[in-house]
């Protein structure tokens, strides 16, 4: 049986001895490790003697917010206009009594438990979104772990084992000891000797046995090595009758043919790797954070209409929501980081170039589906605790919720995060509807969805009015063509955002873009 | 960009509404997902009905020992429990600030970590699928909190691979995998499988092969971006004007080959590795608190066993207390032993030949490990690394970064070594002074302006000293289960063995929970028959 120790046993004391003491000298002298390479935050913008200028911030987002706290602190007078009742923009929870209203008019009011929510927008923070994860520290916002990968969740093709779902750890090792017993095969056929030295070969076959869990005789087969892997048909246990079953591999060609391989690759992404975060408690933790340090400045409920520059500054016309005065602000300078299919619409003088990158940019659309289940059925029958399962259905994946483990319920998963097509479909259904049919598609991974569904609330990008879309989609041509004309300075406007970067549909896009924004316009003013 | 969306994409509008509404009747047909093969435990044992006055002495207040208590006594058995130490638990046990360890050869260390610090010096992690153990974290309130098993920023070291410098797991992970899908492509194409994949297979497992692998157009693996978003770029994407990023620079097969990242990379692969893993919230030792809590008044500490005999009409145990000095006898009907078979092979015991034996049989292994306290979180602010595991052929073996309290500014204490094999031979054979200044000095090979610096204090356990175990865990091999494992377990006239030594499970709290349940189960149908 596998202990939980460390796999490192070929150890040979006497050298080991040798190096505990002669060659510590030798790492004591080794310069620090390169840190730059994860992120290029380098730490909040030092920006000195703002000297009394004025910037309004239009959008109370993540990438507005950030800003505002960075420009008053240099000294800058900042106003922000926000159109929503709140801030935070698409860093946002739903949560029980939270009630949304759509483009096209149908509202919902979220009925979950206390305690319980879903984020329609960004759910997870990678350990290399530096930007972030500083506010973060800095604002208190508290973050704790969130479970992306998951051994035990599903990977499910309606087409692929006649529509039974997968654990993803039989996937996984299956296709890692296939992939290792074919290049093993190869290399003792020779059929690699002009691209792999015989010492690296060898090193390789020790490798594949090792990486792929085949046996003696090189071959990934049904027994104790690939059972440690993908799991057993009858668990080892304790006393009598203890001794494990092996479970049976799946055959190289039924697991190319499933296409379920896929499924493991996702969790290769670099802005997927483990560590993590979620905030507790929810996304619009974070946008509460900033909120404590900046909501002062925020004027919400202010729809704006029009941006108007000169060379004296800019003023904004804008209309409250809630009683609709028309009302104006000025400012020195204007940072906006207004969505771009919401600007698009909103009348404004800067340069053909800006104007034609504001229109180039089209938005993704993605559907996000909250259930609410009378208990955590997922834990309690298939011991799945936090992450993602993966179909080919529409609703794409079901995510787990990372937090309240083994709690009685009720408990909220997501049931749907999709887009493209199928995010298109999905959108244009009333909000029952869409519950409706990811309930029918859930039900086909989970038998147990019906039965213990209480409520569901969808959020569908493309119907929210105050971005039209769920973020910016870039091609290289059209970067090329457009995204330095998108981030320049125009007269006294600058646009931030997640769509004013390299980092679209991610927070930590909108908070560089803002800091590269802000510390631009500070170089202005400096420079008079 | 990768946006935060999911992998697939090139979904096909058509035939996906006419999916949704054609294979729906099937699936509703579906039965329920087969779980049981899971694990083998199906709920707690229903034992009841145990005859009026039949009473079971259980030696050793850990897991296995407070378990068997527990369930026997909601069984009807009245039940003493005979415990050495001065607090019950076992290996399931937590360090803190004011602790004393005591080993043999009188070495003392008095623990300093600061309030809510704690090092766990056996078991630290518990898999999802361990569901004995979950079942009775969740029957007394024991809260879980996920342990952070798989980093990919955190690092691997290898004293003749990368002139000694660690690499981030990720790079080399990402590498291997990249280089490996290269190679396999290679020889599809040039027809050396033709005789094991056929042709159709061989077109399917090349486009796997190009994805899995990050591969570019003519199936090489290279340095481009489309790798960088796997293993990182040089310089990160970012916002505004300069935001592009640069792609990073990849590693040659024989530089990844010569790091042996695929011992890591099976190391996370494993069944009993893999994510979701958890810990108990505020240390490992809440849930022999947990379990304690339960059976606290059937529990005799500071109680030596020096002799066990039976005869056909019960049991009896000689004991000493360790801090009177008072001695005694406890007798039962039946016993439950789950002394550690290295303390029970020292003890006069009554039992046949052939148990005597098995339990002779079975070496222990000598794990160290050492707790750091560190002044500040250096590998969270500095290192971007958050949980998670440094590997290095070291003695140490591996430091580890505490899951719990991030980004907090304040001292942390961080698992300095997990040493096994000679390694916990070398580390065990030193003074615990001696111990922390070779753990400070290999550990500092991943971090090595702070590591010294930042240090404020340690504490070890070297299992192979620890008086009441003389060793971690069993080290069962496939020739000695088969000569004395069903000997060892087997039920000797009113004496039955219990703990992880006596299961599947070794060295795992799991391994414990399901022998004490398969123990006290056949107890109950012996007592019940006789």
């Amino acid at each position: 049986m596998n202990e939980p120790i460390m796999p490192m046993t070929k150890r040979d004391l006497l050298s080991m001895i040798g190096t505990a003491a002669g060659a510590s000298a030798m790492y004591m002298a080794m310069s620090s490790m390169d840190q730059a390479k994860a992120s290029n935050f380098q730490g909040p913008p030092k920006l000195e003697g703002g000297k009394g200028a004025s910037v309004l911030i239009l959008g109370a987002g993540v990438a507005g917010m950030t800003a505002a706290l960075e420009l008053s602190r240099a000294g800058y007078k900042v106003q922000v206009l926000e159109y929503n009742d709140r801030v935070g923009g698409r860093s946002w929870t739903l949560q029980g009594g939270d009630t949304y209203t759509e483009l096209g008019g149908a509202t919902q009011t979220c009925q979950f438990a206390p305690g319980n929510y879903i984020n329609p927008g960004p759910w997870r923070i990678p350990w290399h979104h530096h930007g972030l994860i500083h506010y973060c520290h800095e604002l208190g916002i508290g973050l704790e772990p969130f479970m992306q990968v998951n051994y035990n969740a599903y990977v499910h093709n309606t087409k692929a084992f006649g529509g039974k779902p997968q654990r993803y750890r039989h996937i996984q090792a299956d296709f890692y000891g296939h992939v290792g017993e074919l290049l093993a095969k190869s290399v003792n056929a020779g059929a690699l000797a002009q691209t792999v030295s015989k010492e690296d070969g060898e090193i390789l076959l020790e490798a594949l046995r090792s990486w792929g869990a085949l046996d003696r005789n090189m071959r990934y087969v049904k027994g104790a090595a690939s059972s440690g892997r993908r799991g057993y048909d009858k668990e080892p246990g304790g006393g009598l009758s203890a001794v494990p079953e092996p479970s049976e591999p799946i055959d190289v060609q039924t697991l190319l043919r499933s296409g379920l391989w896929r499924s493991i690759g996702g969790n290769l992404q670099w802005d997927h790797l483990s560590t993590i975060f979620q905030p507790v408690g929810g996304m619009g933790q974070v946008a509460k954070g900033f909120e404590r340090a900046v909501g002062h400045m925020v004027r919400k409920n202010s729809k704006v209409t029009a941006i108007h520059q000169d060379e004296k500054g800019v003023t904004v016309s804008y209309k409250d929501t809630k009683s609709g005065a028309a009302m104006t602000a000025s400012a020195d300078y204007c940072l906006c980081t207004i969505p771009l299919p919401v600007l698009a619409q909103i009348e404004m003088n800067v340069s053909p170039e800006l104007d034609a990158a504001i229109r180039a940019v089209p938005y993704s659309t993605s559907v996000k589906v909250g259930l609410e289940f009378k208990r955590r059925f997922w834990e309690q029958d298939d011991q799945i605790y936090g992450g993602i399962t993966y179909t080919d259905l529409p609703n794409s994946q079901i995510s787990y919720p990372s937090s309240r483990y083994g709690d009685k319920g009720p408990g909220v998963l997501l049931g749907c995060y999709v887009g493209g097509a199928a995010g298109y479909e999905l959108t244009a259904g009333t909000p029952a509807q869409r519950v409706e049919k990811v309930l029918e598609w859930g039900s086909q991974i989970h038998p147990q969805y019906r039965a213990e569904f209480m409520n569901g609330v969808s959020v569908a990008w493309h119907r929210v009015p105050f971005t039209l879309g769920c973020f910016g989609s870039w091609t290289e041509a059209s970067r090329a063509e457009h995204y330095k004309n998108l981030c320049r300075f125009d007269g006294r406007i600058l646009l931030a955002g997640e769509h004013a970067s390299y980092y679209g549909g991610w927070q930590e896009g909108g908070i560089t873009s803002a800091i590269d924004a802000i510390t631009r316009l500070h170089q202005r003013v400096i420079a008079g | 960009m990768i946006s935060d969306l999911s992998p697939q994409t090139r979904r096909d509008l058509l035939t996906m509404i006419g999916r949704a509404g054609g294979g729906l009747a099937m699936y509703q047909a579906m039965t329920a997902l087969g779980h049981a093969a899971e694990t083998q435990f199906s709920g707690p044992p229903a034992l009841s009905g145990a005859r009026a006055g039949a009473s079971v002495l259980v030696l050793g207040a850990g897991l296995a020992g407070m378990l068997a208590a527990y369930e026997l006594t909601k069984a009807g058995y009245k039940v003493q429990v005979l415990e050495y130490q001065d607090r019950p638990g076992g290996r399931n046990y937590s360090v803190r600030g004011g602790d004393k360890i005591v080993e043999v050869g009188g070495a003392t260390q008095n623990v300093t970590y600061q309030p809510g610090n704690y090092l766990n010096p056996g078991p630290w992690r518990i898999p999802h699928h361990h569901r004995t153990l979950l079942h009775y974290c969740k029957a007394f309130g024991v809260e879980l909190e996920p342990f952070i098993q798989l980093n990919h920023n955190a690092m691997v070291h290898r004293k003749d691979a990368f002139g000694g410098k660690p690499q981030r797991y990720k790079e080399l992970a990402v590498d291997f995998t990249g280089h490996v899908s290269e190679l396999l492509g290679k020889s599809l194409n040039a027809g050396a499988l033709d005789t094991s994949v056929s042709k159709e297979d061989k077109e399917k497992l090349i486009a796997a092969l190009r994805e899995w692998g990050a591969l570019d157009g003519d199936l090489k693996f290279t340095s481009n971006l489309n790798v960088s978003s796997r293993r990182g770029y040089d310089r990160a994407p970012g916002g505004g004007v300069n935001g592009a990023p640069t792609p990073s620079k990849i590693n040659g097969l024989s530089d990844v080959l010569s790091s042996h990242v695929w011992t890591q990379m099976s190391f996370y692969f494993n069944y009993v590795m893999q994510t979701t893993m958890f810990q108990p919230k505020g240390g490992m030792d809440m849930i022999g608190k947990g379990f304690y809590k339960q059976i606290a008044k059937l529990v005799r500490l500071n109680t030596k066993v020096t002799a066990i005999k039976q005869d056909d009409k019960g049991v009896a145990a000689t004991w000493t207390d360790t801090v009177t000095g008072k001695t005694g006898v406890a007798t039962a009907d039946y016993m439950v032993c789950t002394l550690p078979a290295t303390i029970l092979a020292q003890l006069d015991i009554q039992v046949s030949d052939a148990k005597k034996s098995a339990i002779k049989a079975i070496p222990y292994s000598g794990q160290v490990k050492i707790g750091l306290e560190m002044k500040s979180r250096f590998w969270e602010e500095k290192y971007s690394i958050y949980g998670g595991h440094s590997f290095t052929d070291q003695a140490i073996g591996l430091i580890s970064y505490p899951n719990y309290d991030f980004f907090k500014d304040k001292p942390a204490v961080l698992l300095g070594a997990f040493a096994n094999g000679a390694g916990g031979y070398m580390l065990a054979g030193m003074t615990p002074e001696k111990r922390i200044e070779a753990a400070l000095a290999q550990g500092s090979v991943f971090h090595p302006e702070e590591y010294r610096r930042e240090f404020m204090n340690g504490a070890s356990v070297a299992w192979s000293r620890m008086p009441w175990i003389l060793g971690c865990c069993g080290m069962w091999t496939e020739e000695s289960r088969a000569t004395h494992y069903q000997n060892l377990v087997s039920m000797d006239g009113r004496i039955v063995l219990a703990g992880e030594h006596a299961s599947y499970y070794g060295c795992w709290m799991e391994g414990a929970l399901l022998s004490s349940l398969d123990a006290i189960t056949r107890l109950h149908q012996r007592a019940l028959a006789a």
